[in-house]
């Protein structure tokens, strides 16, 4: 469509440079579709409903992420979800769910202009984020296919493993994400010797 | 290289890397792998200060922590670091040191008089001396100030870089000597998440200053291989170097790592120092212990060492601490020091034990190699200035309560003493769990653990070496099995010791009359002695809490580690209770002082203090020359200055040109909330104090939330989208308030509600188009709606295209205008302001900013929640009760609003006011009286919550909150300001401008 052509970043005014020495990489992916969807789980047309659109169940289990093709679905509490689609499919997905939850108690609202993901990736992408998150980010504890909404430098994430292991995704508020990319340029002075 | 001190043989030292120091002025040299602290002893020097109270000269006491004397200012400038224990300071090359509480120099310490009239200086002396007359003590400070004090606080801005991390872990370990290894080795060979921390440049701890033995070999390559180990274990991290200074609830230990303050100035890169915040499923504690000083008339004088100091510097750092050594102790580990000494050549004149007979192993070494013991005998004073000459020895009853016979003196320039050990007790006291005192071995042990912790080897109490392993080995399996690793490591093993038992001893008597005998002391930083113990205690400060404030026994940097055993020992005694029953103070974090830097870490500056939210035109706002203002965490344009523009003229501009055309202002900060579900408009009715049943579809509706308390608490727009979906507007800070406490009576108060709540705030680019021109311009870039006042009256909300993409406009007017809020998803807030620009060019529309939205709603009287609200103003008192329903049932707050208080007519109430000069603007918050003339204090009767000059209507405007303002119309008020002026306004109605609300019904 014509008019994606418009968007800009959250980050727009932040220039995001090559990693030196020891220092994570840090992408934007942006412009993603973030729908978000809320639900009584134990309501099973509201589940049956969800299925049928998304081609899977929504998570029900605390902190964990679903892939269905194109869409992933993360946990945001006992009744929530957001739900990520690409760009071009955020209004397709968003008015099948509404048509199909139909007067289901439930809500699709949405929230794509208002949080953006930023990838972090390599040997120290934890060690970025443990520089002020409390969250424990061990592999072992914290493993692909869960998610956090967490602490992140006096702002808030959610935080997840990649799943191919090689660093994190964090999905950040459109409003704080010029101030959480200046903390990340500052945070990765410790790691360019 | 001078450094007459160095033992030719032996240490941790680097014998070919010398560095040059300076201390005082004066340049030095010493070897890497000194502390400050040894690289003086190696050049001979002992004094290295003089006390805060008397000014006496002290020198080097200890080898760590607990170093009382040796502080001092390093380094000048940006780099300057305030007292620096010399004793922790490993030294680097062209280290500047300088020693405080000395002027005009140490040598030559004018204040020095204090010591001659320390009989008038007792404790409490600053608080029944200087406090009267009141008046004067800001006088007094100043030259107490000078005179005490420990280190100069920086003059400019600290250059260095502060780092934070977080970690979590299975088992934290506290201590990285032989105990702390063990433990380590043990957990992490199980496959733990093991941390290591230990505050030294190296690990091993007190063992680096042993030839103890470990598994049948030297303790040092046991040490060596164990860390070698660790380093290779994956899940093991050590930090040396790091000091676990506090230790809260639920295992969370905060840890202050130096990565940079070993190097010389000119090789630091990075961050000075780290502070590692972790939380550990298991703590081990091996924190060791320090030895106490024995308490003698005259036992401060440079040359008096902590025994166990001494062989740390002997084998540790290859330095001889003096020449003729005296050993003073009433334990058996003194013992060692003496043959320490005996091995690098030093003369031990005697080793005086307070104990009728010592026939250990090692106390029988000592004979055996011709050293003088002397059995049942006492230190009851000492000679020397600068440095100490001689100790006079006499003998001491068996219950140590007195001292006879004849006064012998021992020659020496060096007394080591040793009053037993402390197990350093700290983390363990900080945890929660009470240190508990075992009089056998007369020490404070850790109390049983009230978190998930172990204390292991001397830290624990137990000081012999084969014991301690065995603690150590146990606690770190017990860790690692907690956190689900099966390990069974066998403890190293050594030989045992056998000692005698220590006699404890914590005031050595004096020959001399009791009040004329020579000070005695206790708190070495504090220049706090026996005698002021037993004045406070006379003077009927019994609590142990108390003693402390009252003679600061305790206090300062060092926070008596050396002295407050000692110190409540002789409290006890003049209390004539166990020490069991007189306590310890409090141990609170910090265990050693932490440097401001590092807890600030990077959280500094404009950029990162706080989070700075922006919205998407921030861009646009910052290239087109918007100040900015901050509005909780947002940054919203304040106004846009054209060049030469004061913020006056900018805002007289931006209100004119709204008034007269149209402006543009950045909306996008206003909270807003999307509520579904069936009992939406239910619920709103529970939140709001009016009516939202009947509200159509398309409209929207002004309303106020209250907390329970009945008073203000937020207020906004929402418009009915559906029967069941409403969409919410806040304040631009009450957005996150606003939404946790509706999620909360939703989940814990109406859960059979049917209504979901869902944050936009972030999504929706908001730009309110202001002005008789609005509607030109709106309806220039938006399709599909018709924007006649027929078809889209005022609160009404519509949605269209602006190009493809669906836009939503509410026409909604904070400013008594014509006007629109032009909504898109954030991702196109710039390209909408834009085209709203464009196409509002022909009619000079004009961005503004804060400032004057705030003067264009001023100009009609709308409020501002937090502004003209405080909590406790109620809507009534904003004169505007027609926003309460009388009819309904409920609504949050309802019931508070008929408490008497409450419901009383003549509270503070918002009113305009008119000054007399037309261009005098009253400050905000002044307050207002009747009459400045009456006698003080002059009853306050309101105070201004808005104030504005308006171009519009040509004079200032203000609201107030007046006492029974309605009622008083047309009366007058004033506002005595700072400047000694007087203000004079009239109170009027708050409402200014465009008075019959025609402009906006258009």
């Amino acid at each position: 469509m014509s008019d994606l052509f418009h968007q800009q970043s959250p980050i727009v005014q932040i220039k995001l440079t090559e990693p030196k020495a020891n220092q994570p990489l840090i992408r934007e992916i942006p412009f993603q579709g973030f729908l978000n969807l809320r639900g009584r789980p134990n309501n099973p047309d509201f589940m049956t409903a969800v299925k049928k659109v998304l081609g899977c169940s929504l998570p029900i289990e605390a902190n964990t992420v679903v892939v269905s093709g194109d869409y992933k679905i993360y946990w945001l509490g006992p009744d929530e979800w957001l739900v990520i689609t690409p760009t071009e499919q955020q209004r397709k997905v968003q008015s099948e769910l509404i048509s199909a939850l139909g007067v289901i108690f439930s809500s699709v609202v949405d929230n794509s202009s208002g949080v953006t993901i930023i990838n972090i990736t390599g040997d120290n992408a934890a060690n970025l984020i443990a520089r002020d998150c409390p969250l424990d980010l061990h592999s072992t504890v914290f493993k692909a296919g869960q998610c956090a909404q967490t602490r992140l430098a006096k702002s808030g994430a959610m935080i997840a493993p990649l799943l191919d292991g090689s660093g994190f995704e964090l999905i950040i508020r459109r409003s704080f994400a010029d101030y959480l990319l200046l903390w990340m340029q500052d945070a990765l002075i410790e790691f360019e010797a | 290289m001078s450094q007459s001190f160095r033992i030719a043989q032996g240490g941790r030292i680097d014998r070919d890397n010398q560095l040059k120091f300076s201390f005082n002025g004066k340049t030095y040299t010493g070897q890497a792998g000194d502390t400050l602290a040894s690289a003086l002893l190696a050049n001979g020097i002992h004094m290295v200060g003089r006390s805060w109270k008397y000014h006496r000269p002290r020198g080097i006491l200890s080898a760590g922590a607990e170093e009382p004397n040796a502080i001092f200012q390093l380094e000048k400038g940006e780099k300057t670091i305030p007292n620096a224990r010399a004793t922790q300071v490993e030294l680097y090359d062209d280290l500047d040191a300088s020693s405080v509480n000395c002027w005009p120099s140490l040598d030559f310490d004018l204040l020095s008089i204090n010591s001659k009239v320390s009989r008038m200086l007792p404790a409490g002396f600053y608080y029944k001396t200087f406090m009267w007359p009141k008046s004067m003590w800001m006088k007094y400070e100043h030259i107490i100030r000078k005179a005490s004090g420990l280190g100069k606080s920086p003059e400019v801005n600290d250059s260095d870089r502060y780092e934070h991390s977080h970690r979590h872990c299975d088992v934290l370990i506290a201590g990285g000597g032989v105990a702390g290894l063990t433990a380590a080795l043990a957990a992490g060979r199980a496959g733990a998440r093991v941390i290591l921390v230990d505050e030294q440049s190296e690990f091993g701890g007190m063992a680096l200053s042993s030839y103890d033995k470990i598994d049948g070999q030297p303790v040092s390559d046991w040490i060596q291989a164990a860390v070698a180990e660790l380093q290779e274990l994956p899940e093991v991290m050590l930090l040396p170097r790091s000091t676990a200074y506090g230790y809260h609830d639920y295992n969370f230990l905060t840890i202050n790592q130096r990565l940079t303050d070993h190097l010389a100035l000119n090789n630091r890169k990075g961050g000075r120092e780290k502070l590692w915040h972790i939380r550990a499923h298991q703590v081990v504690l091996a924190t060791g212990a320090m030895e106490r000083p024995l308490v003698h008339s005259n036992n401060d004088r440079p040359g008096i060492m902590l025994a166990s100091a001494v062989s740390t510097y002997v084998n540790r750092y290859a330095v001889k601490p003096g020449e003729r050594a005296v050993i003073f102790t009433n334990n058996d580990s003194a013992y060692q020091t003496a043959l320490d000494l005996n091995a690098a050549g030093a003369q031990v004149v005697a080793v005086v034990d307070a104990r009728s007979q010592s026939s250990s192993e090692l106390a029988n070494m000592v004979r055996s190699a011709g050293i003088e013991v002397m059995n049942s005998c006492a230190v009851v004073d000492t000679s020397g200035g600068k440095r100490l000459q001689s100790v006079q020895v006499m003998s001491l009853s068996s219950d140590g309560q007195s001292v006879s016979g004849q006064r012998r003196t021992l020659s020496c320039d060096l007394l080591a003493v040793s009053g037993g050990w402390s197990p350093v007790v700290h983390l363990s006291s900080q945890s929660g769990a009470k240190a508990v005192w075992n009089e056998e071995a007369a020490m404070f042990i850790p109390g049983e653990p009230v978190q998930q912790q172990a204390s292991v080897g001397s830290a624990n109490g137990t000081l012999e070496l084969k014991l301690s392993l065995i603690e150590a080995a146990n606690a770190g399996n017990a860790a690692a099995k907690a956190c689900g690793f099966d390990s069974n490591m066998k403890a190293p093993q050594s030989d045992a010791v056998i000692s005698d038992p220590i006699m404890p001893l914590w005031l050595v008597p004096s020959d001399k009359e009791k009040g004329r005998e020579p000070k005695a002391f206790i708190d070495l930083q504090n220049d706090v002695g026996s005698a002021d113990i037993e004045l406070a205690a006379r003077e009927g400060f019994h609590s142990v809490e108390h003693v402390k404030r009252y003679t600061a026994m305790g206090f300062g940097t060092d926070q008596g580690k050396t002295g407050n055993i000692n110190g409540m020992g002789i409290l006890a005694k003049t209390l004539n209770q166990t020490i069991a029953e007189t306590g310890t103070t409090t141990y609170r974090p910090n265990y050693t002082p932490v440097t401001f830097g590092s807890m600030a870490g990077q959280n500094l500056g404009s950029r990162l203090f706080d989070p700075a939210r922006k919205t998407a035109m921030h861009g646009w706002h910052e290239e087109n020359g918007a100040e900015f203002e901050d509005v909780g965490q947002w940054k919203r344009p304040w106004y846009y200055p054209k060049a030469g523009e004061t913020i006056h003229d900018a805002v007289n501009r931006e209100c004119l040109a709204t008034r007269n055309s149209v402006g543009i202002l950045d909306a996008s900060t206003l909270g807003k909330i999307e509520i579904k579900g069936k009992d939406s408009a239910q619920f709103l009715e529970m939140m709001y104090t009016n009516n939202w049943m009947k509200l159509p579809v398309g409209m929207a509706r002004y309303g106020f939330m209250l907390g329970e308390d009945g008073m203000v608490m937020d207020d906004g727009v929402t418009i009915r989208l559906a029967e069941d979906h409403f969409y919410m507007h806040t304040t631009s800070g009450g957005a996150a308030g606003v939404l946790s406490s509706m999620e909360r009576w939703l989940q814990t108060e109406w859960p059979e509600m049917e209504v979901f709540l869902t944050s936009v705030t972030d999504h929706w680019a908001t730009a309110a188009v202001v002005g008789p021109n609005s509607r030109k311009v709106v309806s220039a870039i938006c399709e599909g709606i018709d924007f006649s006042a027929e078809a889209f009256p005022f609160m009404a909300s519509r949605v269209g295209k602006i190009g493809e993409l669906e836009c939503r406009i509410n026409r909604i007017s904070f400013s008594g205008e014509l006007a629109y809020e032009v909504n898109l998803p954030a991702n196109y807030g710039r390209f909408m302001w834009e085209k709203l620009m464009e196409a509002g060019a022909k009619y000079d529309i004009t961005p503004y900013g804060t400032e004057t939205m705030h003067v264009l709603r001023a100009e009609k009287g709308y409020v501002i929640v937090g502004q003209d609200t405080d909590g406790s103003i109620t809507v009534d008192d904003l004169g505007m009760s027609w926003a309460v329903s009388k009819t309904k049932v409920d609504f949050l707050g309802k019931r508070s609003l008929t408490r008497p208080d409450t419901a009383r007519t003549d509270r503070k109430q918002l009113v305009g006011l008119l000054t007399e000069e037309p261009d005098s603007v009253l400050p905000e918050g002044a307050q207002l009286v009747n009459d400045p003339g009456a006698a003080t204090p002059v009853p306050m009767v309101g105070h201004v919550s808005s104030s504005y000059y308006s171009a519009c209507c040509g004079h200032s405007i203000a609201m107030a909150l007046v006492k029974d303002g309605r009622r008083r119309m047309g009366e007058t008020v004033y506002a005595p300001l700072a400047d000694g002026r007087v203000l004079k306004a009239t109170i009027t109605q708050p409402l200014f401008y465009d008075k019959e609300g025609a402009k906006s019904n258009v």
